[in-house]
C-alpha cells in the first residue's frame, strides 16, 4: 500500500515536470528569441548553408539585392545544398518576392533538397508570409515533381498557383477573386485575361528547351484598404534575350539582332531592345507581320490602352518599370522572367 | 445568316493557340466549329456573323490560330472569307481590327511562298 502510494506520488511529479517543460519550451518559441527553425527534420541534423534575405525583400524596389540573394539561392539548388533562409531582419516584403520565395521552396522540396528559414521578427510580414501558405508547404518534406502546384486557396489574400499549360480558366478565376476587391463585384478584365494568357503561353512555348518543359508561376495578392489586387508572374525559364539568341534557324526570331542592328543601329543596350521590343519593332522587323498584339507588345498595348495597371518586367539583365518609362540594366541576372501588373478600379472592366 | 457565339457554342475562356498547349485552344475552335460553320455559310452563300462577346477575353495566339488558320492551315480563299464573315464584338472594338490584321498577314504570307 506504502509502495503504490510512493509510485503515484512520483507519476505525478513527473507529470508536473513535464507540463512545466513543455510550458517554458512554448514560451521560449512564442518569444522569438531564437533563429526558429520552421521545418523540423528530426530524423537527420543538416549541414544548412545560411542564407541571409535582404532587409528590403522586394523585387520592384530593391531588384539589385533581391536578384544577389535569388542568384545565391539558384546556386545552392544547382549544388544540392541545404538552404537556410534568415528572414529575421526583413523589414519590407514584396509580393513578387514571396513568390520567389515559393517557387524557389518547391523546387528545393521536390528535388529532396531541404529547405528551410526563420520568420520575419516584424509580426505584420510574418502574417504576410503566413498568408502566403508558405509554412504550410514548408513542413511537407516529401513534395513529388507535379504538373501543377497550388499554395493557398483561390479566396486567400495571397494565392499562388504553378503550372506548364496554358490555363485561361484559371486566369478568369484569378480574376473573378480579384473584381470582387476592387469593384465589390464580380467583373470581367479582357485586358488582364489577355496578359496572364500570353504570359502562361510565352512560358510554355519560350522558356525551356521545348515547349511545356517549365513551370510558369503565378501569385495574386489582395490589398482590401486599396481596392487593388497585384499580379506577380515568373517562369525560372532562358528569359526574354537568352530565349532570342538561342533561336534555331528556321524559327521566326532567328538571327534577330542583325536585323534589329541594321534598322536599329544606335541601340546598344538589352534595355533599350526591350522598349522596342514592347512597341512591336521585333516583329515588324524580323517576321514582317503586323505586330498589334502579339506576345509581349500585346501586353505593353494592354497598358498603354489602360486594359492593365502598373507593368513591370524584369528578365535576364533588364529592369522596365513602364509606367515610369524607367527601362534600365541591373547588376545581376534574373534567369527567368517576372512580370508584375496591377488590378484597380481605373482598368477597362466588364459587367460579369 | 449562320450564327456563333464563342460564348455559347465554345468556351466563355478561349485559351492558347494549340490542342497540346492547354483547353479551349484556337486549334480546336477553328476545327470543331468555326470552320464547319463557315462551310455551311460558303455552300448556303449565306453571312457568316461570330459574335466575340461575353467571355473573358482572347489571347493574341488563340485569334491568330482560329481565324489566320483559316488560310494558313485550311486554305480558305480570302476573298470569300472577307465576303462570308461579318465580327461582332460590342464588348471589345479591338478584336475585330486585330483578326482582320491576322487574316491579312496570312493571305500575304500565302502570297510570298506562292511566288516563290
Amino acid at each position: 500500500m506504502k509502495n503504490k502510494k510512493i509510485i503515484k506520488k512520483n507519476q505525478d511529479q513527473k507529470k508536473m515536470r513535464r507540463s512545466l517543460y513543455f510550458k517554458h519550451k512554448k514560451r521560449l518559441d512564442h518569444k522569438c528569441c531564437r533563429p526558429r527553425c520552421l521545418a523540423k527534420n528530426t530524423k537527420e541534423t543538416i549541414k544548412y548553408s545560411f542564407v541571409k534575405a535582404p532587409e528590403i525583400f522586394s523585387l520592384i524596389k530593391n531588384e539589385n539585392e533581391v536578384l544577389k540573394f535569388i542568384g545565391i539561392i539558384q546556386k545552392k539548388y544547382e549544388n544540392r545544398t541545404p538552404v537556410f533562409v534568415n528572414m529575421d531582419n526583413v523589414k519590407e516584403l514584396g509580393n513578387g518576392a514571396i513568390l520567389l520565395l515559393l517557387a524557389n521552396m518547391i523546387r528545393f522540396l521536390t528535388s529532396n533538397i531541404s529547405f528551410n528559414g526563420s520568420k520575419p521578427q516584424d509580426p505584420i510580414l510574418r502574417k504576410k508570409l503566413e498568408n502566403s501558405g508558405f509554412f504550410k508547404h514548408l513542413y511537407k518534406h516529401n513534395i513529388k515533381k507535379q504538373e501543377n502546384y497550388d499554395v493557398g486557396k483561390l479566396n486567400n489574400i495571397i494565392y499562388t498557383h504553378a503550372q506548364k499549360e496554358v490555363d485561361s480558366s484559371l486566369a478568369d478565376k484569378i480574376i473573378e477573386e480579384a473584381s470582387q476587391i476592387v469593384w465589390a463585384e464580380k467583373r470581367r478584365c479582357p485586358g488582364i485575361q489577355r496578359t496572364l494568357v500570353e504570359l502562361m503561353h510565352n512560358t510554355n512555348n519560350h522558356a525551356g528547351q521545348y515547349p511545356g518543359e517549365k513551370h510558369w508561376w503565378i501569385s495574386s495578392n489582395k490589398n482590401i484598404e486599396k481596392k487593388m489586387v497585384t499580379i506577380s508572374f515568373m517562369d525560372f525559364g532562358k528569359g526574354i534575350f537568352d530565349s532570342l539568341n538561342n533561336k534555331k534557324p528556321g524559327d521566326r526570331f532567328y538571327g534577330w539582332e542583325k536585323y534589329f542592328s541594321q534598322i536599329f543601329p544606335w541601340v546598344q543596350s538589352n534595355n533599350e531592345i526591350l522598349r522596342l521590343i514592347l512597341q512591336g519593332h521585333l516583329h515588324k522587323t524580323t517576321t514582317g507581320d503586323s505586330f498589334r498584339g502579339k506576345g509581349l507588345p500585346g501586353i505593353y498595348n494592354a497598358f498603354m490602352n489602360k486594359r492593365i495597371g502598373k507593368l513591370i518586367i524584369i528578365s535576364n539583365g533588364v529592369y522596365a518599370d513602364v509606367e515610369n518609362n524607367d527601362f534600365h540594366m541591373m547588376k545581376f541576372n534574373l534567369k527567368g522572367t517576372f512580370v508584375s501588373c496591377e488590378i484597380n478600379e481605373n482598368i477597362k472592366n466588364l459587367k460579369w | 445568316m449562320v450564327n456563333i457565339s464563342v460564348l455559347k457554342d465554345f468556351s466563355r475562356t478561349p485559351g492558347p493557340r494549340y490542342k497540346e498547349e492547354g483547353s479551349f485552344s484556337g486549334e480546336e475552335f477553328r476545327n470543331n466549329i468555326l470552320l464547319p460553320k463557315l462551310k455551311e455559310a460558303i455552300i448556303q452563300k449565306k453571312t457568316l456573323l461570330v459574335d466575340l462577346d461575353g467571355v473573358s477575353g482572347y489571347g493574341t495566339s488563340f485569334l491568330e490560330e482560329a481565324f489566320g488558320g483559316l488560310i494558313r492551315v485550311n486554305d480558305i480563299d480570302y476573298k470569300t472569307l472577307k465576303n462570308t464573315l461579318k465580327l461582332k464584338s460590342e464588348e471589345d472594338d479591338i478584336y475585330i481590327e486585330e483578326i482582320w490584321e491576322y487574316i491579312e498577314d496570312a493571305k500575304n504570307k500565302k502570297d510570298s511562298n506562292e511566288t516563290i
